[in-house]
């Protein structure tokens, strides 16, 4: 054991848990309150039979160290993760891990893994198989997303076929919340010895790939369709459905048109598409909350500007002069969050209440930023030793709500008297200049989150995803300290006192978080209560009602 | 005869050189890289990693001078973002493109030359000024718009037909499932490339009606029906056969929105997101097996011409 971990080297964390990782509110939860209860139809009894059609935008690639939406819905019906988030609340829970516990130092985690399960091909699934996903995933050679989620884990040890330990080189409280994330266990038996260096992926395994989950792969038509079928020997017994048909639908209007016809069970509309949607009676509509958070950044090492940024008043100075309450009626017609940091409302047991939310009020912004040292040049730009607060920022292109939030951002700013001139780049484009070349001033963007407090990632000096080089050394010990607790009051303290800090610090400007729309066909039962992402972690408990 | 199929061999192959040259330096001058390497997950030291494990950090030339090597040893590589062959994503998805391009072709073809002789025989009459309607309507509307509007009518309003995709998932293949699927998208398509074909037709018989030897024919006692269709249309067909050659490169390079609105699993959606996702190999594979498609039709519609009008000769 030991020896992966120390060739990981590099400060990456939460890299991998930026991406996808979503989490939903469960009922009560304001909007999401008045909609269904797909498991509302208690005294029914499930129907076995039928196929689950559901719509994806690509291709998929069955292999899950590369990520992208399309892939990593598949993935979560062929295979198991050793935990998974609950439906209920993100809290992680069992999946092929049955229970798990930390040594008294926190240091060692043993993970006791469910007896009997197999793959689909039929061989037994072991700790083996556990040991050599997590090293594959966080090798340096593989082109893995979830490389920086195992960088924390120095060492794995097999201690028997149903018991596995990781030990970490310094206690890491979130390492369980982060498992939970898009960590699935592939076959050994299948994959080891193989190269996946150079970015290589393994052909006559994404052509046939086997793992543990509900379903097992059917039918791969590229550019049409991706089948699972029911997998009859699930260590949970056999999911109602005969299969789940991912089908490719690249145009959203065509997705909508199809959930309307019933080719589609499920769809995901935007809030332009919802009249489109209106009188639709065999649908369902349904808002559920998402780890996500939108946000005006800014680049801390920008050569001129950044000097600027790193004074706190000037960025709080920018939060009142951004209408964020006027986004959210705008552009998403009401259906987000008001932000006071980047956990949203719907991650319910670590949101800060009582974290201060800035009002929109110009004058304010423009009597702080006075106080700042700027004065009103000639054209209405402010002025600070003789250069003007003008500044390209950047937003990617094609979506139109990120768009619209910066053309808003870009009017709000001009109104204080700051010229921040928006820029929109395709998203390659985009990603390249930021992430790659860290060449930008600032940025409207957004980031989707792990379920879990422990964000130290986008907010500790250093952090592999914070691009903006945002660094604060009362943030960084609170995140250690995070790390280094368990007890959940203690950690929900720290954490509590970690996001009233960020909220007032305004590291980047928090504008919203978003809700996500689901259009669900009102024969679907079991369809869990939350964010669609993570109800594919449920699949196995869906079925359709006769028509 | 066989000096001038080598020679046009040989400009066949060099242009094929310049395209692909062409496309890979375009591709690679667009801003940002392949999407493989730019998920959010990924930090910046690890999409340069995975970069220069592509060879990505390669000079260009040494970059194409590898991609040309492979593909003279019969390997156009290995897709970026699906790990697949490109001679296998191609080879799945040229057949359901080819099957629309060929039925949108030929009910554009079909339509459109009828259409074309009748409004250039009857002249200024009703039939006359439709088919110029549809012509006109066809010329200017947004393919997207059209195929969207006709799913609304057939697909969602009367139900008559689905509203996407190849077959019904899930169901046995028959013939008159793919049909049904077929009608929407090749109408699409056939409704945009109609327009050129039906005015050049009229155009082209128009000039040829009042030729000499026309009069001659019915002169001589020919049926009318032997005049228009034997001695007319013959001589009006290389204008034809032209536009329509010229107008199958922009069908398989244009099916792609079609392909988008239908969910038709074809080689145009392969090569949009293979655009979007700067999946560089892809991109060359489908440049090149476009280019040979427009190269072979063009090389077929220059022998077409000896067969239409014997007084072509090659020189």
């Amino acid at each position: 054991m030991a020896r992966r971990g120390h060739r990981v080297t590099r400060r990456r964390f939460l890299t991998g848990a930026s991406g996808l990782a979503v989490a939903g509110t469960t009922l009560g939860a304001g909007p999401a309150a008045r909609l269904i209860g797909p498991a509302g139809a208690a005294a029914e009894e499930p129907r076995r039979g039928g196929a689950f059609k559901i719509p994806v935008t690509a291709n998929v690639v069955p292999w899950p160290p590369i990520g992208l939406i399309q892939n990593l819905m598949v993935n979560k019906s062929l295979f198991n993760g050793l935990v998974r988030y609950s439906p209920v609340d993100w809290s992680p829970q069992p999946d092929l891990a049955e229970r798990w516990e930390t040594s008294k130092d926190g240091l060692t985690w043993t993970f006791h893994l469910k007896d009997g399960v197999r793959w689909h091909d039929g061989r037994p699934f072991t700790a083996d198989d556990v040991k050599w996903t997590l090293q594959m995933y966080a090798d340096p050679k593989v082109n893995s997303i979830l490389r920086g989620n195992l960088e924390p884990v120095t060492g794995i040890e097999v201690v028997n076929p149903t018991t596995i330990k990781l030990a970490t080189k310094q206690p890491y409280s979130s390492l369980v919340e982060l498992l939970c994330y898009l960590t699935f266990m592939l076959p050994r038996h299948l994959l080891a010895g193989q190269d996946f260096n150079r970015a290589k992926f393994p052909e006559a395994f994404i052509r046939n790939p086997v793992g543990t989950g509900p379903f097992k792969f059917g039918e791969h038509v590229t550019g049409d369709h991706f089948t699972v079928v029911a997998n009859d020997r699930y260590h949970e017994g056999r999911p109602y459905l005969d299969s789940v048909i991912f089908k490719i639908v690249r145009d959203l209007n065509s997705t909508i048109v199809q959930v309307k016809t019933g080719e589609l069970d499920v769809a995901f509309p935007t809030v332009a598409q919802l009249p489109a949607l209106a009188n639709a009676p065999n649908l369902y509509l349904i808002e559920r909350g998402l780890m996500d958070f939108r946000f005006f950044g800014y680049n801390y090492n920008d050569p001129r500007f950044g000097k600027w940024f790193h004074d706190r008043a000037v960025r709080q100075a920018f939060a009142h002069a951004i209408n964020s309450k006027g986004i959210i009626q705008q552009v998403t017609h009401g259906k987000a969050d008001r932000s006071n940091g980047p956990i949203p409302p719907a991650l319910k047991g670590w949101y800060p209440h009582g974290a201060p939310v800035f009002d929109y009020d110009p004058d304010r912004a423009r009597k702080m930023l006075g106080e700042a040292g700027f004065k009103a040049g000639p054209d209405g730009v402010l002025v600070k030793d003789g250069q003007r607060f003008a500044f390209p920022f950047f937003t990617d292109q094609g979506q139109p709500e990120r768009e619209q939030t910066a053309l808003i951002v870009q009017q709000n700013l001009r109104d204080v008297g700051v010229d921040a001139r928006l820029e929109t780049l395709e998203f390659n484009n985009y990603m390249t200049r930021e992430r790659v070349e860290h060449n930008f001033v600032a940025v409207a963007f957004y980031y989707v989150t792990p379920a879990t407090p422990d964000q130290h990632s986008y907010w500790q000096t250093g952090g592999s995803t914070n691009e903006w080089g945002y660094s604060n050394a009362d943030v960084d010990r609170l995140f250690q300290q995070g790390l280094s607790t368990f007890d959940a009051d203690k950690r929900r303290a720290i954490y509590d006192r970690l996001y009233k800090m960020i909220a007032e610090e305004q590291p980047v400007n928090f504008i919203y978080h978003p809700r996500e729309i689901q259009a669900l066909s009102k024969r679907v039962r079991g369809w869990a209560r939350t964010d669609y992402r993570d109800a594919l972690l449920y699949l196995n408990r869906v079925w359709i009602a006769p028509s | 005869m066989q000096r001038y199929l080598v020679s046009r061999a040989a400009q066949s192959l060099v242009l094929l050189v310049l395209v692909s040259m062409l496309t890979f330096a375009l591709i690679h001058a667009a801003p940002g890289g392949p999407g493989i390497l730019l998920a959010p997950e990924m930090s910046g030291e690890q999409i340069k990693e995975a970069a220069r494990a592509l060879g990505l950090d390669q000079p260009l030339g040494v970059q194409y001078g590898r991609w040309l090597g492979n593909v003279l040893r019969g390997r156009l590589g290995t897709s970026y973002g699906q790990g697949l062959p490109v001679t296998r994503l191609l080879a799945d998805r040229l057949p359901a493109t080819l099957e629309l391009v060929v039925t949108g072709l030929a009910l554009s073809v079909g339509i459109g030359v009828l259409l074309g002789v009748v409004s250039a025989l009857r002249r200024d009459s009703l039939v006359d000024h439709l088919s110029t309607g549809v012509a006109f309507f066809g010329m200017s509307v947004p393919v997207f718009w059209f195929g969207l509007m006709l799913i609304v009518l057939f697909a969602v309003h009367w139900r008559v037909l689905p509203s996407s995709g190849a077959y019904t998932l899930g169901a046995a293949p028959s013939p008159g499932d793919r049909l049904a699927h077929l009608v929407l998208p090749a109408a699409v398509l056939a409704t945009a490339n109609l327009a050129q074909i039906v005015r050049y037709t009229r155009s082209s018989m128009l000039e040829v009606l009042t030729a000499d030897f026309l009069r001659t024919a019915r002169a001589k006692g020919v049926a009318e029906r032997a005049v228009v269709y034997h001695h007319g249309l013959r001589n009006a067909l290389i204008p034809i056969v032209t536009v329509v050659a010229l107008s199958i490169p922009r069908l398989v390079g244009g099916v792609a929105i079609t392909e988008s609105v239908f969910a038709w699993p074809g080689m145009g959606q392969l090569a949009v997101d293979s655009a979007l996702q700067r999946d560089y190999p892809v991109i060359m594979g489908i440049t090149l097996m476009v280019s040979i498609v427009v190269v072979v039709t063009n090389f077929l519609t220059d022998l077409s011409y000896l067969v239409l009008d014997p007084r072509v000769t090659i020189s």
